[in-house]
């Protein structure tokens, strides 16, 4: 299944045939109902996908080579178990805890506007190139303390990496990304030994002081860590605010509601995070026999978790495929639930809030052709380009 | 564009490949080639993922042409694997 325009009709298809419903060639259970997806994403007999041990052991099989992307892929926090998953998690957390979220919204917004500003000069923009992509790199940026390029180096580094959460791919690709997580590695040990000379109160900063105090991993390994929150909160938050301005702008009624001030962006940002879904699938494997809905799933059986299928489930959510932002239901699972529930969502929302509110302070503005373009990529649904112009 | 690219190389034989994937797993698995049954389902094998992203990495530097690991994964047997890679004209047909 590839992502992109409109997946909504297979995936009500798959809904309605056999819930949970076994796919051959994928030879996994496919998750497409919101109480299933629900549970699923709770059952803790069913793991998350090993993809650092899975590298670590193509590498070894390799006979060494692909130690750097295994490190970075060992770091991805949703894709370990528990026990090791635990302290990894509170780590993070204790880091992101650390972020002073509520000062952070005059920071978005300046980011913002900086971005905006050439839109209003030019009549037009790309929302997605020049805006949904920039805004939250810039924003981690300036949490991390680094610079914009080095930030923007950053991003293209990850933009393969992320591709290898969509299953086995061609051995020059692993090799390909052990060197671009090799040099995000360099890149950022160096920024962290800066602040080992000149100590300083920057995400970094904290992150070291964080773990000279409790944890005691190495400068390296911190590194690893590092970028991995880098890429979790520049990634589906870029796919989450590019999704969210198209929809809104496909949707011109509700457009106007948040632009007269019937209800706020907060308001409406679980309905936009249902209704667009940018993180679309996650892969678990049953550790034992367990059970969705009325289907046994054996040890050892994989599950893949259909998170935009969920989200559209007409028996949560009556016309799925409308946007309705002042929608009741349950929430959305774009941020997941359970173990693995998304530790960044505070941070995300407040750009995606933002990034809307200071949208709507441009004149009105309308999509140039009908030809969105999206990124190849199967476990987000993320645009490639959303040029607009005033209407 | 009807022109015949006289610098491209024709597409190896069927034996050819054949020979080189059973000696490749037999490689991996670490047993003889006579071992191998080319008709035998690979996950009996105990071929898994690591297996296929290796395998297909051997092939695509032997066919000098990309090959995804889903080739092996959604094949059966070394037997499907070559079908697949003859009906797609990587690799000769059998004689």
């Amino acid at each position: 299944m590839t992502s992109g325009t409109d997946p909504f009709p297979l995936l009500h298809h798959h809904r309605d045939s056999a819930p949970p419903y076994w796919h051959d060639e994928l030879a996994c259970w496919l998750v497409t109902r919101r109480d299933h997806a629900g549970e699923a994403l709770a059952d803790r007999r069913l793991l998350a996908n090993d993809l650092g041990g899975f590298i670590t052991r193509l590498g070894r099989a390799m006979g060494g080579g692909l130690d750097d992307v295994a490190a970075v892929a060992s770091a991805v926090l949703f894709l370990r178990n528990p026990p090791e998953h635990t302290q990894e998690r509170r780590f993070l957390v204790r880091v992101l805890g650390g972020l002073p979220l509520a000062q952070l919204a005059p920071l978005v917004e300046q980011v913002a506007d900086e971005l905006l500003a050439p839109a209003r000069a030019q009549g037009g923009m790309d929302l997605v190139r020049d805006y949904a992509d920039v805004l939250p790199p810039m924003v981690m940026a300036r949490l991390f303390g680094i610079s914009a390029d080095l930030a923007m180096e950053l991003v293209v580094l990850s933009a393969g990496i992320t591709l290898l959460l969509d299953g086995a791919a061609p051995l020059k690709f692993y090799r390909e990304m052990d060197g671009n997580a090799r040099r995000a590695r360099t890149l950022l040990l160096a920024a962290l030994q800066e602040r080992r000379r000149q100590p300083c109160d920057d995400a970094l900063g904290r992150m070291l002081a964080l773990n000279d105090a409790e944890f005691g991993l190495d400068d390296l390994d911190i590194a690893t860590r590092a970028f991995f929150l880098f890429i979790a909160g520049v990634e589906t938050t870029s796919a989450m605010i590019g999704g969210a301005l198209r929809s809104l702008l496909l949707n011109p009624g509700e457009l106007a509601r948040l632009a007269h001030g019937e209800l706020t962006p907060a308001e409406a940002f679980d309905e936009l995070a249902r209704y667009f879904s940018p993180a679309l699938q996650t892969l678990r494997q049953a550790a034992s026999d367990t059970h969705i809905g009325p289907q046994p799933i054996r040890a050892g059986e994989r599950v893949n978790i259909l998170l935009g299928a969920a989200n559209h489930d007409p028996e949560s959510y009556p016309e799925p495929n409308r946007l309705i932002l002042r929608r009741a239901g349950p929430a959305s699972l774009t941020f997941g639930t359970g173990l693995h529930a998304c530790i960044g969502q505070g941070l995300a929302k407040l750009e995606t809030n933002v990034a809307i509110a200071r949208f709507l302070t441009l004149p009105p503005l309308r999509p140039i052709g009908t030809a969105a373009t999206w990124r190849p990529i199967r476990t987000q649904r993320r645009l490639a380009t959303l040029p607009v112009e005033f209407a | 564009m009807s022109q015949p690219n006289l610098t491209a190389m024709p597409p190896p034989g069927f034996e050819v490949i054949s020979a080189f994937m059973l000696e490749q797993l037999a490689a991996l698995l670490g047993v003889a080639v006579g071992e191998i049954d080319p008709g035998r389902d690979l996950v009996e094998y105990g071929v898994d993922s690591v297996d296929a992203v290796l395998l297909s990495g051997m092939l695509e530097e032997r066919l000098g042409a990309a090959v995804d690991p889903s080739l092996l994964l959604r094949n059966a047997s070394i037997a499907a694997v070559l079908d697949e890679l003859t009906a797609i004209g990587l690799i000769e047909p059998r004689p």
